[in-house]
């Protein structure tokens, strides 16, 4: 199967179904409902931040403590 | 900044993106590690920045027994680096310059034994032999 075909056949999976293929083979460490998160992710470019500097991603992070009044 | 091997040693330009869930992971993971936990990502950024492949402590690896993650994230090494000792950091590096760290997630290690099929065969296994043994 070539690249982009695993790609659309995970993409193409329910979230049940993509769980149940990740936890077959999970010794990661992590648990598999967070893996399938992982996932999700790495499948879409919508709910990533542009590409920033470090500095800029500190500041950034930081912010995000100071709006919510964390900490 | 970065310098790629070679005479010119031209700066290499890193960069990094997050997801929506390490932004999310990020506010629960506060409540209980605080700024020790900012502290010890903006240690990772540091680090990463000034050379993204150098590892973030001895944890920095890349997913171990993760078949099925190599299949279902294609083109992309997932790695974790623990920024406590429960919690590690979910990342990839893409690209050549800029190379872009792109940080996945914030994540707690589960507790050993438990949670999967893998595991619940290795504490099958290990029941089989404690009965096994003989205690005088």
């Amino acid at each position: 199967m070539k690249l982009n075909e695993i790609e659309e056949y995970y993409k193409n999976l329910s979230d049940e179904q993509l769980h149940e293929a990740l936890d077959k083979d999970n010794s990661t460490g992590f648990l598999t409902e967070d893996l399938v998160k992982i996932v999700r992710a790495s499948q879409s470019e919508e709910g990533w931040s542009e590409p920033m500097t470090g500095e800029q991603f500190i500041a950034e992070m930081r912010s995000w403590v100071k709006k919510d009044g964390q900490g | 900044m970065a310098k790629v091997k070679g005479p010119s040693a031209t700066p290499l330009r890193v960069l990094f993106k997050r997801s929506d869930l390490f932004k999310q992971n990020f506010h629960d993971k506060y409540l209980d590690f605080g700024e020790s936990m900012a502290d010890r990502i903006e240690a990772f950024q540091k680090i990463k920045s000034a050379n993204p492949l150098q590892p973030f402590g001895g944890s920095d690896t890349p997913f171990v027994g993760g078949g099925l993650i190599k299949n279902a994230v294609p083109g992309e090494v997932m790695r974790h680096a623990h920024i406590t000792q429960d919690l590690s950091i979910i990342y990839s590096l893409t690209g050549n310059d800029p190379k872009v760290i792109k940080l996945y997630a914030l994540m707690d290690h589960k507790e050993m034994g438990t949670g999967n099929t893998a595991n619940i065969k290795m504490q099958k296994n290990l029941a089989k032999k404690l009965s096994n043994q003989s205690f005088s």
